[in-house]
Formats: C-alpha cells, structure tokens, sequence
C-alpha cells in the first residue's frame, strides 16, 4: 500500500514478505467482516464514510511517498496521521492489529471480561507498519509505539485472513 | 511490559515531549517560543485562558468526577461512537497535560477523569504521562496498557498527589 520504493530508490529489504499480526476484540464468530474504524465510528451515511476512508488512506499513501522523496511538509502531516489513528477512531482507516500478541491479548481481556484474541496472516507490505515509518522517517510516537501496531486497510479481508481464534480470559 | 529505552527514561524528556505536543494540539505552538527561564509567568499568563477554558464546560465528561458517589459506572474502554466527543474529550487531555505540568490540580483530576472514560490507547498515554508526572505514585513510567485494578488504584491516589510547577525545568529543556 505503501510506496516506499517509490522516486527515491529506497529499498526495503524484504518488503514483499508475508507477517503474523494479532487482534484482540470482544465479540468474534466465523465469517465475521471486520472493518476500520473509521468506516464504523465516523459520521454521515454509509457512502460517506466509505468515502472517508478512502481519503484518508490517500493521504497516508501519498504523504509517505512524498516524505520519502524527502518533501518535509508531507513527512510533518505524516507524524500527525498515525498519531491521529491512534487517538481519534473516526480517523483511523485501517483494521488495527499489533505484532505483538501480549498487545491484542491486553485489548481482548480489557475491562477483566474475556475476549478474542485473533491470528492474522497477510501481507506486510500492502499494510502500514506504524513503528517502521516511524523510525523510517524520525517521527513521534506518543506512548503508542507500545502498540506495535501494524493496520490493515479499509477491512480485514483477503490477502489477510484469521488463522486462528481464541478466546481469552483475564 | 516494554521498558522505555535509555533515551525515554528520563522524566523530564518524556514530559517536555507530552508539553510540546500538547501546546501543539491546542493551538499553542507558538507559546513554546515564550517559555524561557525568567520567563515563567509570562508564559503561564499568555496560555491560561486557553488552557482552562478546555478543562470546563463539558458535563458529560466532568461527571466522572471522582467525587461522584460511583465513577466506575462510567469506565470505558471503547472508543466513543461519535467524532466529536472523541475531539472534545482529546482537546480536554492536551489542556488537561499542560495544565498539570503547570501543577494545577484541575489538570490532575481532569486527567483522572479521562482514565475512567478514555479508550485503551488514550488510557495507555495518560498512564505513562502520569507515571513520569509523578515518579509513578500514580501510572506508570514504562509504556504499557494499565488493567481496570491500576486504573481503579490510580484515580483514588490521585485525591492525595501533590503536584509541582515544572515550567522552570521545562524552560530549561526548552533552551537546548
């Protein structure tokens, strides 16, 4: 999703391999369609907020292709847009999952009632790895690099998938 | 748990980035350029009304007050369903970080309030801010997600902490 090799020729190594990512939530079945925040938590109509969403993943793509072409005003709108993802749902387009499988099982059990702890496989590269552009380009990160979070676009779908559900307890 | 690495276990860092951050959030960037050493009150003075009218106001979130007979009956992990009381709820948490740094007590209980009905991620940035605050009477000064048991503890200590004015240290950062 991300064109980090875009103009400038930077290379990541292994940009196209396949990651592990965990999710933890309330409530999980077979089949479930689970999507971005900002398509369930942001106002207007269903069209509306598809649209929405869209924008906002237009602008992480283009702010990050651009801070890697050096431009500093994209890269100053880019530390602003994970930060926002994470502090703001109605602003956050992506599916949030963590590396980190301590991370999803914290938001699975909060509140000390049980939850899904989900194991998620896809792409690393067709998401955004929030701690990688952020030390790819210096940006701050709050208290949120805890997360380790890594989100998935729009809705969790294919070429992600759960591979595995569990039900956790406190 | 995480711990912070070498460079964020430094309290004062960690606040000076909450503070810069904060100012920004609520339209006070420029302010920043104000706070020297010498020049404290001036800078108090310039931000107040800023800063305070966003720690009023706004009833929903003041009624978990902690003085309220229940204030666990409005924990919340979730993030709200509508825009604007995330936005309202964010502009309370940035005025309520600068306000504490200043050492006002209402910054410290409006912080205490946003634990109980903040969702985890927020939940997760006032507990470290707090913890480096206040050399973790209350939260923690490592990064990590604090439990309802913390979150309880947390918001009854808060009744007894004693804050200090840390705009001289502040300013002194700021010089750097």
């Amino acid at each position: 999703m991300l064109d980090y090799t875009g103009g400038s020729g930077l290379l990541i190594p292994n940009a196209r391999r396949r990651v592990t990512v965990f999710r933890g939530q309330k409530d999980y079945y077979d089949g479930m369609v689970i999507e971005a925040s900002s398509l369930r938590r942001s106002s207007g109509s269903r069209t509306e907020q598809e649209a929405w969403t869209m924008a906002l993943i237009t602008q992480f793509r283009r702010n990050s292709a651009r801070s890697v072409s050096g431009d500093l005003d994209s890269r100053k709108r880019l530390e602003g847009m994970p930060l926002n993802a994470q502090q703001f749902a109605f602003q956050n387009p992506f599916v949030s999952t963590s590396f980190s499988y301590s991370v999803a099982r914290s938001f699975a059990t909060a509140g000390d009632t049980p939850g899904y702890a989900l194991t998620i496989e896809g792409p690393w590269y067709n998401g955004i790895d929030f701690d990688f552009q952020r030390n790819l380009f210096g940006l701050y990160g709050n208290a949120f690099d805890y997360l380790q979070e890594f989100g998935i676009p729009t809705s969790l779908v294919p070429p992600y998938t759960v591979a595995d559900s569990q039900l956790v307890n406190p | 748990m995480i711990k912070a690495s070498d460079a964020e276990n430094v309290p004062i860092h960690v606040l000076f980035e909450y503070f810069e951050r904060a100012l920004q959030e609520i339209g006070l960037a420029a302010g920043i350029g104000l706070l020297r050493p010498g020049n404290e009150n001036a800078f108090r003075e310039k931000i107040s009304d800023r800063v305070f009218s966003n720690l009023s106001g706004y009833s929903e979130v003041e009624s978990t007050s902690i003085n309220q007979t229940d204030p666990y009956k409005h924990l919340r992990w979730e993030p709200w369903d509508e825009p604007e009381k995330e936005i309202t709820a964010h502009y309370r948490l940035q005025s309520a970080i600068v306000a504490a740094l200043m050492g006002e007590r209402k910054g410290l209980m409006a912080l205490s309030g946003l634990l109980i009905t903040e969702p985890l991620n927020r939940k997760l940035e006032i507990g470290y801010f707090l913890g480096n605050l206040t050399d973790e009477k209350v939260g923690l000064a490592y990064k990590g997600i604090p439990t309802k048991e913390q979150i309880f503890k947390w918001v009854e200590k808060c009744k007894d902490v004693v804050l200090e004015d840390r705009l001289r240290d502040l300013s002194k950062l700021n010089l750097e």
